[in-house]
């Protein structure tokens, strides 16, 4: 039974499963506010990464320093299998129950 | 602005994601910059500030696990980092074990020091005493008027005890004791013990119950003509009866009286006056005391109620006082009364000299420590320059300061813990060695009395703190701990500090680590170092000086006797079984048998032996005036002519006793030169008449004779009027035989054991001493203040000399290029010479005049330890300067003169 997940931990996965291998705390946040349209905070994406690494959904490294961050590194985040297939169960979940009614939820 | 939004948003996140939250900010602030212009960026981040802040404690909350785990890591980093800084430190110690022998010893010398004496001091001063809630135990004292006006506190009468606590309501229980010699005899061989004399409220008071038996009654401790019944202490028990339970309906001569056994007190108990091993009941020993007011024999020991503190007993007792005074007072009342006043056992455990004598040495073994953390300190710094170059390899690697401190703080809490468990070694073996010179742990740490201060039995501090208390107990170790941890940061802040300051490149551009960028003049911390060295030396040499000169000043002076081969035993004929007829019999009887043992020069009997506390005094008139008219308290003794022969107390005028001086003859008395000097000034005693309120000479006697002063107080204390009294007119049964030898006294105890045995086998001979060992006895307080404070001032010299010489030594080898090139330029000797004893002169003098103005200061807690001798002696104080001054110069110019051998061109190739 995959972890249930939040729905901004599902978002924070898309993002991720979106940017691939090179994802990291300012891009993920990137493509949730191009994504939803909406601003956010980046501690929002922190501390939804803190979770998602305690429920073993991901797996951080800090990469290099880096100059045009004054030197700081990035903390690159990437999505492990079970957080692969928790994202996978929430997404069936959602388009099962989503399944024949698209056009109605487009008109709303 | 920009920089103090990215401040909060750092603050506001958890550690573990603050870098990558900031260069997140960083990353995106630039992109907005570049997109849509500063200004939007501005405001961006600012709004970024405000939901960075207001998300912050969910980010801390969900960060905590995963900063706990690090967290983790990072100690066990560290962990593992200290270990390898121990490994280091141990595998350097491993490669100098010159110098970590020296270091390691010089601690252990002197934690030991510290441990053994702190072992006495808790042993004195801070143990807690051996009864029930002890806390609450007091001592109360009678309070008289002394003839030379003022308040002393003395012990109790029988009745003005019982006039005291009539409805008192400040104590739960009170008592009366005495401690005393009790001869043993009947089952076993006739032995001497100390025992006490006691109310039946004693054993309660200190909260004691039987093993065996039971307690005295009420009856038998305080009625008159009750069954004799005494109680045994445990060793008694043991020693004498085996351990037998039916000692119970077993009797026992006490003094020559049939007392039976009732009671058997538990194991370790010695009652108050510290070893005791029988009790005897008061009414039944001392049953003339019942009813004398004016017999005052017996300490007083109280237990207070829980409710009342000491204050309220004291100002109680100021009442109770008053009782006591309109009862037995003679003539009109005055501001001079009677009165009481009590104080905790724990506050007279010792007198106040024995207490300032042993916080003083305590204090003279700091400052060994202190000179000896000084020179180790001296001694890690030297190695820290030394090991500059190591030290700025590890820098330029990259190694931090504090990194470089901890290594070296690592090597020094490593040097001070063995240090310190050397330091224990050295304590147990230092109070083993005290333990062999006090070989008997019942050896008690009497009572010694300052000079001049009168001596009451009992009523100064009490004297139950024995050798057999002295050992290295959790107090102790803890001590020994805490010390060892104030070392550890004394000597390693220094060293650490100079080691974390090392700037790597210059030190790295000179070759093998030495610099000839810094001259002799620069040697400042370590010049501070051996000038503070050198003040806490002279501070310890000035107070061994003072007592060392105290202690020969006591030596010489005379007591007025000649002690060599002289020995004395105490012989109590009890009154049970010797009368006024067969008392002088038996000792005119000894006497003869004595005289005739080959080696025996004289024999005699006498009252008082000389150093031995004072003796008996009474009132002195001289008739046809009355007694009343006018009260003098004169010292009292009784003699035959063999004591003042046996003692070569010199006849100065008139003639000793004779034989003829017997009852029937008309009455003489001999006086010493004191009394001689104060009765009639410019006159000649002989031929005159005094009367004495004791041994039945009310009547008047005719002074026959006049001998040289002896002190019988104290050695310290000077001698007062005394009266002889010839033992043929004034029997007593308790007596000292005196007995001198041509030869050496060895083989005469057993001799006159012999004799006595023949005449009386159950009479037990008490205190047999001779009077070199009295005079030791008298004496020790002072011998062994001096030759302790002696010790650690040669240990401090020794260190002082040994620090100086380090230091000095070191200078030099770090300066050989310099000193070759001032050579090769023509500097003569004298000029090298000159160049490095210069400074230390400097240093020495600033540390003499240092070490002199404290010394002014501190010498004055030795002042009621010394004799005759202000604790200011201009003469002790500038030898040991100059002594100090010698040792501090000798310790430079050994360095100096292989200063002088530097060849130049070796040591100008070298650089």
């Amino acid at each position: 039974m995959p972890t249930a997940l939040g729905e901004f931990e599902q978002l924070v996965l898309l993002a991720m499963l979106r940017l691939g291998p090179d994802a990291y705390g300012a891009n993920i946040r990137r493509e949730i506010e191009k994504g939803t349209g909406r601003e956010l905070s980046i501690s929002a994406v922190y501390t939804t990464l803190q979770r998602l690494e305690q429920k073993g959904l991901v797996r951080s490294r800090m990469g290099e320093p880096l100059p045009e961050r004054g030197g700081r590194r990035r903390k690159h985040a990437e999505l492990l299998p079970a957080g692969a297939k928790a994202l996978k169960a929430a997404y069936d979940g959602f388009a099962g129950m989503a399944a024949g009614i698209e056009h109605r939820l487009k008109a709303i | 602005m920009k920089r103090l939004a990215l401040f909060l948003i750092g603050i506001a996140t958890p550690s573990i994601d603050r870098e990558a939250v900031v260069g997140d900010t960083i990353e995106r602030f630039d992109e907005l910059c570049a997109t849509e212009g500063e200004r939007a960026a501005q405001d961006w981040l600012w709004r970024e500030a405000r939901r960075v802040l207001a998300t912050s404690p969910q980010h801390r909350l969900a960060a905590r696990p995963a900063w706990h785990q690090a967290e983790v890591q990072r100690r066990s980093g560290v962990t593992s980092s200290i270990l390898q800084d121990v490994r280091y430190a141990l595998r350097w110690f491993r490669r100098s074990p010159g110098f970590t022998a020296v270091a390691v010893l010089t601690l252990a010398l002197g934690i030991g020091a510290n441990t053994a004496i702190f072992a006495v001091v808790n042993a004195v001063l801070l143990k807690p005493l051996p009864f029930a809630s002890a806390d609450r135990l007091m001592l109360v004292h009678l309070l008289m008027p002394m003839r030379e006006g003022g308040l002393n506190e003395t012990i109790w009468s029988f009745p003005k005890y019982r006039t005291l606590i009539e409805g008192q309501q400040v104590f739960e229980d009170t008592a009366l004791f005495a401690g005393r010699p009790y001869s043993l005899s009947g089952d076993g061989d006739p032995e001497v013990v100390q025992g006490e004399v006691i109310t039946e409220t004693y054993p309660s008071v200190l909260g004691v119950r039987p093993i065996l038996g039971r307690l005295f009654t009420s009856d038998e401790a305080s009625r008159a003509g009750a069954t004799p019944v005494a109680i045994i202490s445990h060793s008694l028990w043991v020693r004498r009866y085996g351990s037998d339970s039916a000692v119970l309906n077993r009797t026992l001569q006490v003094d020559g009286v049939t007392y039976s056994v009732i009671g058997v007190l538990p194991r370790g108990f010695t009652g108050l006056s510290g070893n005791a091993e029988i009790w005897t009941p008061l009414g039944v020993t001392d049953a003339s005391s019942l009813s004398g007011p004016h017999d005052h024999s017996y300490s007083m020991a109280a237990r207070r109620r829980p409710d009342a503190s000491e204050a309220a007993v004291v100002s109680a007792l100021q009442v109770y006082g008053t009782r006591v005074d309109d009862a037995y007072r003679e003539g009109p009342r005055t501001a001079a009364s009677s009165s009481a006043t009590a104080r905790s056992v724990y506050d007279s455990r010792v007198d106040a000299d024995l207490r300032r004598a042993v916080l003083i040495i305590l204090g003279a073994v700091g400052f060994v420590l202190l000179i000896a953390c000084v020179n180790l300190t001296n001694l890690l710094v030297v190695k820290s320059v030394a090991r500059s170059r190591e030290v700025a390899i590890r820098v330029s690697l990259g190694a931090g300061r504090a990194r470089v401190a901890r290594q070296f703080l690592i090597e020094s809490v490593l040097l001070a813990g063995a240090g310190g468990i050397a330091g224990v070694a050295v304590a147990s073996l230092l109070l083993a060695g005290a333990g062999t010179l006090l070989p008997d742990s019942r050896v008690f740490f009497e009572t010694p009395i300052a000079p001049g201060a009168p001596r009451i039995e009992g009523a100064a501090g009490l004297t139950r703190v024995g050798a057999g208390m002295i050992g290295l107990d959790l107090i102790t170790l803890a001590f020994t701990a805490g010390v060892a941890i104030l070392t550890t940061i004394l000597v390693s802040v220094l060293p650490a500090f100079q080691a974390s300051a090392v700037q790597p490149l210059p030190t790295l551009k000179v070759a093998g680590g030495q610099s000839t960028a810094r001259g002799f003049g620069r040697f400042g911390s370590r010049a501070i170092l051996v000038g503070a060295e050198i003040s806490l030396a002279l501070v310890l040499l000035a107070g061994a000086g003072l007592m060392l000169k105290s202690a020969s000043r006591l030596e010489h002076t005379s007591i007025g006797v000649d002690p060599e081969n002289v020995l004395s035993a105490q012989l109590n004929l009890p009154s049970t079984r010797y009368d006024r007829k067969t008392g002088p019999l038996f000792q005119q009887n000894l006497l003869e048998r004595v005289r005739a043992v080959p080696g025996v020069e004289s024999a005699g009997w006498g009252f008082c032996m000389p150093v031995s506390g004072g003796c008996n005094g009474t009132t002195i008139w001289f008739p046809p005036q009355a007694q009343a008219a006018r009260r003098q308290i004169v010292g009292i003794a009784w003699a035959t002519a063999g004591y003042f022969d046996a003692l070569r107390i010199p006849v100065v005028e008139g003639r000793n006793f004779t034989d003829t001086d017997r009852i029937g003859q008309p009455k003489v008395a001999v006086v010493n030169q004191t009394a001689a000097r104060t009765y009639w000034p410019g006159e000649s005693a002989i031929g005159k008449r005094i009367a004495v309120g004791q041994g039945g000479f009310q009547d008047g006697a005719e002074v026959v004779g006049v001998v040289a002063d002896v002190r019988y107080r104290t050695l310290e204390t000077a001698p007062g009027p005394d009266v002889f009294l010839p033992l043929g007119q004034s029997y007593r049964g308790y007596m000292q035989l005196v007995v001198r030898t041509h030869g050496v006294t060895r083989g005469l105890s057993a001799a006159i054991t012999r004799e006595v045995r023949g005449l009386d086998p159950n009479l037990p001979i008490i205190a047999v001493k001779t009077m070199e060992e009295r005079i030791g006895d008298a004496m020790w307080r002072t011998r062994v203040a001096a030759w302790l404070l002696s010790a650690f001032a040669g240990l401090a010299l020794l260190l002082t000399a040994v620090g100086i010489f380090g230091v000095m030594a070191q200078l030099v080898s770090q300066r050989t290029s310099e000193i070759g090139i001032r050579m090769a330029l023509g500097a003569s000797r004298g000029d090298v010479m000159r160049l490095v004893l210069g400074r230390a002169t400097l240093v020495t003098a600033i540390g003499l005049t240092v070490g002199l103005i404290a010394a002014l200061g501190l010498t004055r807690v030795l002042a009621t330890l010394l004799y005759q001798i202000t604790p200011t002696d201009p003469v002790t104080l500038v030898a040991v300067a100059g002594v100090l001054g010698s040792v501090s110069l000798l310790a430079c110019y050994v360095p100096a003169r292989r200063a002088l051998k530097v060849d130049a061109v070796t040591a100008l190739r070298s650089e």
